[in-house]
């Protein structure tokens, strides 16, 4: 008897643990893939590399374009882009390995870190966005 | 009580004493390798301390004006190793080196080198319009091009920095973000971290020091 008991409140125990552990890590997972996967270039206070590579902090263009913001983060982008008035021109390179769930972190980091987009995004609607890349 | 307090009197006197520093400790060393020379003087052996120092050099800017190591005599400079397309650490590296610009930008014994890894694909037109877009002075910050080879050598023996050509690295090359610091008669005097800010506010001290030692 004693023994059940003391083995249920372990496995509550553990299992808060493991629960808790899994929402922290949630918490700060788009922070980590934004550190390992645009910090880069786009910089950790996301203002770009002046003239070369577009900030994201206080970007027009998250915006303008946010219907096409899963695809850009998986595929990158080539050609001139304007971002707040100022034509860019530096290929970005893609990022295949990044599953709908790590694009859908990565774009609420910037909408809480750089309020930009404006609003957070969905996982469906980061989906549909990724059915339909060019 | 008495005692205890002269102890502590004392105590703090001493530690004082730790702290100050005499001005002639704030020089900067010499990096790299060093040698004696003996050289017979009056018949006499005289020994003298060959440093580490950069051979002389010859690179393209990004307007296409020979860089050598005439554009740098008796002033200090410092180079760092990159490539316009580099996708890893490149634009840390770069808006780093803005700030040393931009503190440093209307001294003329200050002088920036970025050497190209990637000279076939930084060409000089691929330079300029890189310069242009970070809106640099071309006589304060030269990107330089040239043989990538002799490029490669100088990061890797002379500068005592890594710049190899990867195929498995991002963009097809690696190389650390080092800034060296160079003095007057092209020694290097210091080594940092080109993407972390810290080290670079190390840097500008020490320019500041070196500026102080190459006036005297």
């Amino acid at each position: 008897m004693f023994l059940t008991r003391a083995l249920i409140v372990l496995c509550s125990l553990g299992l808060g643990a493991v629960l808790a552990g899994c929402f922290t890590e949630r918490g700060k997972e788009g922070k980590l893939l934004y550190g390992r996967h645009c910090a880069n270039c786009h910089l950790d206070n996301g203002e770009g590399l002046r003239g070369v590579i577009p900030p994201l902090a206080g970007a027009d263009y998250l915006d303008k374009h946010r219907e096409e913001l899963a695809c850009l983060i998986r595929n990158g982008i080539n050609g001139p882009i304007q971002v707040n008035g100022r034509m860019y021109n530096q290929a970005m390179p893609g990022n295949r390995g990044l599953t709908e769930a790590d694009i859908t972190n990565i774009l609420n980091y910037l909408h809480s870190e750089f309020k930009n987009p404006a609003t957070r995004m969905s996982l469906d609607e980061v989906k549909a966005q990724l059915q339909q890349c060019p | 009580m008495t005692k205890s307090i002269v102890y502590v009197g004392l105590l703090s006197l001493a530690l004082a004493g730790c702290q100050a520093k005499p001005e002639e400790a704030k020089k900067l060393p010499i990096l790299g390798s060093r040698e004696p020379k003996v050289t017979m003087v009056d018949g006499t052996p005289k020994v003298d301390t060959v440093y580490h120092s950069i051979p002389d050099f010859a690179f393209f800017n990004q307007d296409s004006q020979r860089v050598t190591q005439e554009t740098v005599a008796g002033k200090i400079y410092v180079a760092d190793f990159f490539f316009t397309s580099c996708p890893s650490i490149c634009p840390k590296m770069k808006s780093q080196m803005l700030r040393v610009y931009e503190k440093y930008k209307d001294n003329p014994n200050v002088i920036l080198l970025s050497h190209s890894i990637d000279p076939t694909h930084d060409t000089v037109a691929v330079l300029k319009e890189y310069a242009e877009r970070l809106g640099v002075d071309s006589k304060k910050w030269h990107f330089l091009t040239g043989d990538k080879d002799t490029i490669l050598d100088m990061a890797q023996k002379h500068y005592m920095t890594s710049a190899l050509e990867d195929k498995n690295a991002p963009g097809g090359f690696a190389h650390s973000g080092a800034f060296l610091l160079v003095d007057g008669q092209r020694h290097i005097r210091g080594h940092y971290d080109g993407t972390m800010a810290p080290d670079v506010d190390k840097l500008m001290k020490d320019i500041d020091l070196l500026l102080q030692e190459e006036k005297k």
